[in-house]
């Protein structure tokens, strides 16, 4: 008996055979729920404020940890006196750079490049979670104090005395090179340069090019601003003698496996225990300085130890993401065929570098192809330190950085060449009998139709309406623009060999219980993979739980990033419900007095066909008062590409440099949806994180390092009221990567929206000649662009 | 935030009293200090909250047909009580935050405290207000003294506020996209005997008249009136969310839109 037979009789339950191969429009066939809008069956907690985030979970014994941190951006400590603090009242420990050592506590090791990516040395020097001798970033944690109460912590950490020998700090990345050193053993700040692609080839095409357009390109630096700040309980089980961190998380394996390495204790030894999770975006799924010093005082104080962030904090210490500044050249022939790509990166990292701060300015970069057969493509990226907070991964982790770059480089090429920039990308756009591809930087596009797409986007969009509406507003003495973007990127990566991710049901009387290795953070794992599980068992959704989030538990995991999730974990509980079925249909066979092989198994029921006899899975799980249990740790085939068209309109007041976003539409192939309300909500929250970085969102720091943005009195946050409604819409492709079909959509609403509100920008300034506002476009910079241009 | 001591009397009288301890604070609604209290950058000992004085609270009109508002009436009570009387000063009160920030903050709080960024001290200055306190009546024009600087006296209460009403009126907010407080505000007043021109968000020094302005406007009340004129000179701020010259520029934009909303 194969699993592969027995996943026919899945396929067959209740029409997922179609369901799993076709493209299907959102709403299912009537009878199934995978495809169906099913309200998030969480938000009946959340809403009521009943979640259960870190800081719920707080015991009543938990002592308050706070931290004191640098009031500097680079210096030396020539002075440090904690007993002020050990002596004030309520104080239980007072922990350092030496109670880590003492304790056994590993520096944060050097993040690691793949070799054959590598051009020269790698600098990330390893360091303590706690700063000894020197600091390199401000707010960068230097002591711990642990107090009965908070305000008790508070206090004590008031009383510690420091001085610091300052030092020249370096915070622009464009002057990394020549600025002061961050590390002595890095006098030019490279952390490293990648380069990927080929050069010659490139070369060849620069040469040969009718029109080559150059343009140099900066990316804001951002923070992620999770509604739920950063934080961790930390206890210590003497009975089985692990620690045990309660943290939202989106991938808790991942960071027990990171928090033991750094505990130096065995992996298993740091439980990790994520419930709800209020944002992460990427943020959340790394050890962090903050985490060592809690659990070495939950140990040593042997009671949980509590640490929540204000937001003050936040803005100090969560990782930071995508400052990059890029130069491109795009090579095009007499026709506006894209001949060549060059693009030298540059992006801002960090003092310090944690596990995924090198990653995303390079490991995405290949969305830089785009939609388009560019035939030679180079790329270099170097890192740099900066005396500031590093970077990390952040919704898309280089995807919108990439995307930015080729899309920006075609509206600019289109308005230097003259040829229209609907037209210029229709010519270069890859075709579908083209597909399967591999691009000039590796990846292998596997399905879609971008030229299809791309039409129906701009019908949705009334493109050809854009004069009208242009003229319209100009009587109102507004600048209307059109901003257009076609967007791709990779999702369950890496290409090569996909991430493994953890499933497991199991069936008794009571119902079936899920549990994933990847955590929810907010997305709706709760409502989409019990639809999957609901549809493959024939039960009700009331029928299905799910568990994840606790690595004392759940036994494997990876996480959830990459808008990888519903792919990778999906895949492997459709199988796993499969095997389950299977199992089932020896039992039923019995009762059947059939052959197990002979069974179908459809709508919960098993039959053998050409007879009366059928027996539901909740009658035989009930009378046979069986529990049943499958699991699988397995990747996909391959990796998906979501892509997508998104258009915008801006009107622009060039009195002021007010901005209003007036419409916006975006078409996406996701693949196979599951819940088009998920969808929905995760392409609007993209696009919001999109348009927020492109209109006010930027973390600042002066050139001291210290932060002009470290409240929302200084860093913007857009607001319901600077947004319009959005259309936005699938036109699926299915993907055969995955035995889902889904293509992931996690990521693709903040990868489209960046690129697309610079071109309607742009587009909208074109009658002043401005061609590019740098981000974030507030008011004031799209004011400063037009006197600029103007001058 | 510190521990302190907290009151809330029920009379002026009371309240006065209770300022007079060491390290007293007087407490409106709460909107400025309460943050800056749970950072731990400012640690009064004792709490005043005035928000309890009744014969604080409140909108009428004077035998002059003032506006006459209550210390400690919020912002949301401006908005819908200050409507029929003095329309460009309700609605400046209406756009003040957000409705938790109306709902709680006063408008002597806000006088008080002179933030170069708030929106009520432009509305007194240009208006030509007078600031009624517990022991005396300050006019606007003497009253704001820079950033953060009034002629409040320690322990004075603003007890009250009083709006002539103008012919007609308009104030224009363009706001900062982080805080939402302005980046410029103008508030554009014309009386019988002149029009008041009254910026705030933009100077160092904090809300100022724009006199250029006014006398051309006093010549013709006309947005083109200004046409002419430079962007004002003086100590514009400079910072993250715009340059002097472009907080110049938008002085001189917002005041000719309300001009033109006013006219």
């Amino acid at each position: 008996m194969t699993s592969c037979r027995l996943g026919g009789f899945a396929l067959k339950s209740r029409g997922w055979a179609s369901a799993l191969t076709k493209t299907t429009p959102l709403m299912g066939d009537g009878k199934l729920l995978v495809g169906r809008p099913v309200a998030r069956r969480e938000d009946v907690a959340l809403l009521r404020g009943e979640g259960r985030y870190t800081d719920d979970l707080t015991p009543d014994n938990a002592a308050h940890l706070v931290f004191v941190r640098s009031p500097v951006a680079a210096g030396k400590i020539v002075a440090l006196d904690a007993e002020g603090a050990r002596e004030m009242p309520g104080v239980l420990a007072v922990i350092d750079a030496d109670t880590l050592d003492v304790a056994g506590v590993k520096p944060f090791p050097s993040p690691a490049i793949p070799p054959h990516l590598l051009v020269g040395d790698l600098h990330a020097p390893t360091f303590p979670a706690l700063a000894r001798d020197e600091v390199h970033h401000l707010g960068q944690p230097i002591l711990a104090i642990v107090a009965e109460t908070l305000a008790e912590a508070m206090d004590a950490a008031e009383m510690v005395e420091l001085e610091f020998e300052d030092r020249p700090a370096i915070t622009d990345l464009t002057k990394a090179k020549t600025g002061p050193a961050v590390w002595p053993t890095a006098s030019d700040n490279r952390i490293f340069r990648v380069e990927l692609g080929d050069a010659a080839a490139t070369q060849d095409a620069m040469d040969k090019a009718a029109h080559r357009v150059t343009r140099r390109l900066s990316i804001n630096r951002v923070t992620a601003v999770s509604m739920e700040p950063r934080g961790a309980i930390g206890s210590w089980d003497a009975e089985t003698g692990r620690y045990v961190m309660t943290s939202g998380t989106q991938a808790t394996h991942r960071l027990a496996e990171a928090m033991a390495a750094q505990m130096g204790v065995p992996e298993g030894d740091v439980r990790v225990v994520s419930e709800n999770c209020g944002g992460t975006f990427g943020m959340k799924n790394g050890g962090m300085p903050e985490y060592p010093p809690i659990l070495v005082a939950a140990r040593q104080l042997g009671r949980p130890v509590r640490w929540i962030e204000t937001r003050s904090e936040a803005f100090l210490s969560d990782p930071q993401a995508r400052e990059q500044v890029a130069e491109a050249t795009l090579a095009l022939d007499g026709e506006g065929r894209f001949l060549g790509l060059s693009v030298d990166v540059v992006a801002g990292i960090g003092a310090y570098a944690n596990a995924t701060s090198l990653l995303s300015s390079f490991n995405n970069i290949a969305s830089v192809t785009g939609v388009y057969g560019i035939p030679a493509i180079r790329v270099a990226v170097e890192g740099v330190h900066l005396n500031t907070q590093t970077t990390a991964a952040y919704r898309g982790a280089g995807r919108p950085e990439a995307s930015f770059i080729i899309e920006r480089m075609i509206d600019i090429a289109a308005r230097e060449t003259g040829i229209d920039r609907v037209e210029l990308r229709r010519r270069n756009m890859l075709q579908p009998e083209e597909l399967p591809r591999k691009t000039a930087l590796g990846y292998v596009y596997d399905s879609g139709d971008f030229p299809a797409l791309f039409d129906r986007a701009l019908q949705a969009a009334d493109w050809a309406g854009i004069a009208a509406r242009k003229q319209e507003a100009k009587a109102r003495g507004k600048l209307r623009g059109a901003g257009l973007a076609y967007t791709i990127e990779i999702a369950g990566g890496p290409p090569a060999k996909p991430m493994p991710e953890y499933a497991s049901a199991t069936l008794s009387p009571e119902g079936c219980r899920l549990m994933l290795g990847t955590g929810d953070a907010g997305q709706g794992h709760d409502t989409a993979f019990a639809q999957i599980a609901a549809d493959a068992f024939g039960l009700g959704l009331e029928k299905v739980s799910l568990f994840s989030g606790d690595t004392g538990v759940v036994p494997k995991g990876t996480g959830s990033f990459g808008s990888r999730s519903l792919g990778a974990a999906g895949s492997a509980l459709v199988h796993v419900c499969e095997d389950l079925i299977a199992q089932l249909s020896v039992h039923a066979a019995r009762h059947l007095d059939a052959e197990a092989e002979a069974l179908t198994f459809e709508d919960g029921t098993f039959k053998l066909p050409g007879t009366n006899r059928a027996i539901t899975l909740e009658s035989l799980l009930a009378e046979d008062d069986l529990t049943v249990s499958a699991e699988r740790w397995e990747g996909t085939k391959g990796p998906s590409f979501p892509n997508g068209c998104h258009i915008a309109e801006v009107e622009i007041d060039p009195e002021t440099g007010e901005m209003e976003i007036c419409s916006y539409t975006a078409l996406e192939d996701i693949g196979k949806v599951i819940n088009p309300l998920l969808v929905a909500g995760q392409i609007h929250g993209g696009i919001v994180q999109g348009l927020g970085q492109g209109m006010m969102e930027a973390i600042r720091y002066d050139e001291d390092g210290q932060l002009l943005t470290g409240s929302f009195m200084d860093y913007a946050m857009p607001r319901a009221s600077d947004l319009p409604f959005f259309n936005a819409q699938t036109a699926s492709v299915e993907t055969a990567s995955n035995t889902l079909g889904t293509k992931g959509v996690g990521e693709a609403g903040t990868v489209g929206a960046l690129p697309v509100l610079s071109s309607a920008i742009a587009d909208a300034l074109a009658p002043l000649g401005v061609d590019h506002v740098t981000l974030p476009a507030t008011p004031s910079a799209i004011w400063e662009a037009i006197q600029a241009a103007q001058a | 935030m510190y521990n302190f001591e907290f009151s809330k009397p029920g009379t002026i009288d009371e309240a006065v009293a209770a300022l007079g301890a060491d390290e007293a604070q007087a407490l409106g609604g709460g909107q400025t200090l309460l943050p800056t209290m749970k950072q731990r950058l400012a640690a009064p000992e004792v709490l005043v909250s005035l928000t309890g004085i009744d014969q604080m609270k409140g909108i009428c009109l004077s035998d002059a047909g003032e506006v006459c508002i209550g210390g400690a009436t919020t912002h949301a009570t401006v908005a819908a009580e200050a409507a029929a009387h003095y329309p460009a000063l309700a609605a400046l009160a209406g756009r003040i935050g957000d409705p938790a920030v109306r709902n709680r903050g006063t408008i002597g709080g806000s006088l008080a405290n002179n933030d170069p960024s708030a929106c009520y001290p432009a509305a007194a200055l240009g208006s030509g207000a007078t600031i009624i306190t517990n022991t005396r009546e300050i006019a606007a024009d003497d009253y704001f003294q820079g950033m953060f600087a009034t002629a409040l006296d320690e322990g004075e209460i603003i007890t009250e506020v009083r709006f002539p009403v103008p012919e007609a009126a308009n104030y224009q907010k363009f706001v900062q996209p982080a805080s939402r407080f302005a980046l410029v505000g103008v508030f554009v007043a014309k009386y019988a005997d002149g029009v008041r021109v009254a910026v705030t968000g933009a100077s160092s020094d904090g809300v100022f008249r724009w006199t250029e302005a006014e006398e051309v406007l006093n010549g013709s009340f006309t947005k083109d009136a200004i046409d002419a004129l430079s962007p004002p000179s003086g100590d514009m701020i400079a910072d993250l969310h715009g340059s002097a010259e472009y907080r110049a520029h938008l002085v001189k934009v917002m005041t000719g839109r309300a001009v033109a909303a006013a006219s």
